[in-house]
């Protein structure tokens, strides 16, 4: 489409304008996460510290702040107790402060964390490939009695919400003391129905010449399934395994349900439960935030047709 | 014959078995349980007891129930539906004009949609934080009051939505994108042969192309946002503060008041209050679809 100067300028602001709310957020988290503790609230924009000594008249003195006052900081010289205006660009000056990291690192076990988040996602991912393909694959290619009848009832469920699911599938897990073990988590995630449906009709568009040939070469069934018909469905199984991934990656609901014990937490709630011991420490909130945030926009940044692509499949075939 | 047809059933059975298995212990089995609990008084500690219908009849009579106020706050999330609609539909126009440095613009408006709510329900509960936060600071410099975004009763729900609108703009910012780039140029072209305007163009041809997305963003936008938890949950430290939605009150009453019974029915009324919604939305709006 054509466009004139103004309306490309315009175009550039709005994108802007939009950037900013995107953008702004991060920043506003990533400097709070390095400034220094009783300078979080100054409201500025830099990771200012305050050094206690500074020179006066050729001689290091220590001080103390009494009141902020503007642009000037009223200091006590300890000591001699005299009371002296310091403007704040001789004593306060840009530096980032990481022990927000360290300590929060130190806090709470984020490298465990993590890698509890990447064994549930991974086991969970795997199997509802697995689990998934198999069953769409019934439903899509093979005959036998009630076929149609149990794939109307799997559809039927896709519109039950979440939370009618988890009291019966709770007390389940605690009926056989999975509550509080990996298992407990994984299990219910291993299977969907609407992965089920999905996979079934992406197979549905694959043409069944290729499978007929290969039947007729003398391959079996679970032969055509593996080498015939997973191989075909390479966008649809990536597009399933990210929308799984990321939503067991990120899922805090059933996870802060079953799991109690300290060392066992997913990520997002390790770190809930870090914002809720940490209540209104920004610094080391924003740091712990930082942290969890990393490793998914690495994962962006890495993946990202990939990413764009699944959200476009598993959102507009459901 | 009759053999080769039994054998097909049988390899047919095998291969859903591993599925099926996983749909008879999480959803179908699930559901029934529910259904048939809900009519019981349970506190997993005692043997259940049937109380016939006395679960749901307590949600709109007992006088703990507060079942209008969080009916009302479900509804109220709904406002996150055309909101992060608008964003997205924006956000994506834009990017569909390909002008120079959009790869990166991409990147930073599709990013939130592998992130996880809890840092960033973090992150927004500092930035409406009420003395120190980005929002009231701003606010502030253009002589506005101070707002107490997740304290007071009348704001706490705006706050949390503006959070909600943030990340969750960026899935349908990614499905908007891929439907505006099948909108054929050729459209366009005559279009402005015809002497249209960009204006006149984006409500004749853009518009009307996008229907099945707005549907599609729409209804499941409205299922989303009758189930928002963990954004109410974590901004407010698990108090809800004025915010408890049906499934932030589900959470309380099964997990910390283990009254199993009561929630199942609460978690029924939800479902029923989807089932209508979606089914008024379906009924009113798929007619407005238009199919190229």
């Amino acid at each position: 489409m054509r466009r004139g100067p103004l309306t490309t300028a315009f175009f550039y602001a709005m994108l802007l304008a939009f950037s900013a709310w995107y953008v702004v957020p991060f920043v506003w988290a990533l400097v709070t996460s390095v400034k220094h503790p009783g300078m979080v609230f100054d409201g500025r924009w830099l990771p200012y510290a305050r050094s206690q000594a500074i020179m006066l008249e050729g001689k290091e003195v220590e001080m103390r702040i009494v009141e902020e006052r503007g642009d000037a900081l009223l200091m006590r010289i300890s000591g001699t107790g005299e009371l002296r205006e310091i403007p704040r660009a001789e004593i306060e000056h840009i530096s980032p402060n990481w022990k927000n990291y360290t300590e929060a690192w130190n806090i709470v076990p984020f490298g465990r964390y993590f890698l509890n988040s990447i064994l549930v996602s991974m086991l969970m991912t795997l199997g509802q490939l697995i689990t998934c393909s198999l069953g769409g694959y019934a439903f899509s290619r093979l005959q036998f009695p009630g076929r149609d009848a149990i794939f109307l009832l799997y559809l039927a469920t896709l519109m039950i919400p979440g939370p009618v699911l988890t009291v019966p599938i709770y007390l389940l897990l605690r009926e056989y003391r999975l509550l509080n073990t990996y298992q407990g988590v994984i299990l219910p995630g291993l299977f969907s129905a609407y992965g089920t449906f999905l996979l079934r009709q992406f197979f549905q568009t694959i043409p069944r010449d290729l499978e007929d040939a290969a039947r007729i070469d003398g391959a079996g069934r679970f032969g055509v399934y593996l080498r015939i018909i997973l191989p075909l469905s390479g966008p649809a199984l990536a597009a399933l395994a990210t929308f799984v991934f990321i939503g067991s990656w990120n899922d805090f609901f059933w996870p802060s349900i079953v799991l109690t014990d300290p060392d066992m937490l997913t990520l997002p709630v390790g770190l809930a439960h870090f914002n809720d011991i940490y209540l209104f420490e920004y610094g080391r909130l924003m740091a712990g935030s930082m942290i969890t945030i990393a490793p998914a926009v690495a994962m962006y940044l890495l993946f990202q047709r990939f990413i764009t692509r699944g959200v476009v499949m598993t959102g507009l075939k459901g | 014959m009759k053999n080769a047809t039994f054998r097909h059933a049988l390899v047919g059975y095998a291969f859903l078995l591993p599925n099926f298995i996983g749909f008879l212990l999480f959803t179908i089995g699930p559901i029934l349980f529910s259904f048939v609990i809900s009519f019981f008084d349970w506190n997993l500690f005692s043997a259940p007891v049937f109380v016939d219908t006395a679960n749901y009849q307590a949600l709109f009579t007992s006088t703990s129930s507060r079942f209008g106020f969080l009916l009302g706050n479900s509804l109220f999330f709904l406002i996150v539906v055309p909101a992060q609609m608008a964003v997205a539909l924006t956000v994506a126009y834009l990017l569909n004009e390909n002008l120079r440095g959009s790869l990166l613009f991409k990147v930073i408006f599709f990013i939130p949609v592998v992130l996880s709510v809890i840092p960033i329900a973090i992150i927004w509960g500092y930035i409406l934080d009420t003395e120190n936060g980005l929002l009231n600071t701003l606010l502030m410099s253009f002589g506005v009051g101070k707002i107490a975004w997740l304290f007071d009763l009348t704001w706490i729900k705006t706050g949390i939505s503006l959070m909600v609108v943030w990340q969750g703009s960026a899935f349908s910012a990614i499905i908007y994108y891929a439907a505006l780039q099948g909108i054929p140029d050729q459209l366009y072209e005559v279009a402005a042969l015809d002497g249209a305007s960009r204006w006149k163009q984006f409500w004749s041809i853009t518009m009307p192309l996008l229907t099945p997305t707005h549907f599609f963003l729409g209804i499941t936008g409205v299922i989303g946002a009758l189930q928002l938890f963990a954004p109410i949950y974590v901004m407010t430290h698990g108090t809800a503060g004025g915010a408890q939605n049906l499934i932030v009150e589900v959470y309380w009453k099964a997990y910390q008041e283990f009254q199993m019974g009561y929630a199942s029915a609460l978690s029924w009324i939800l479902f029923l209050l989807i089932f209508i919604l979606s089914a008024f939305y379906w009924k009113y709006l798929r007619r407005k679809v238009e199919y190229a």
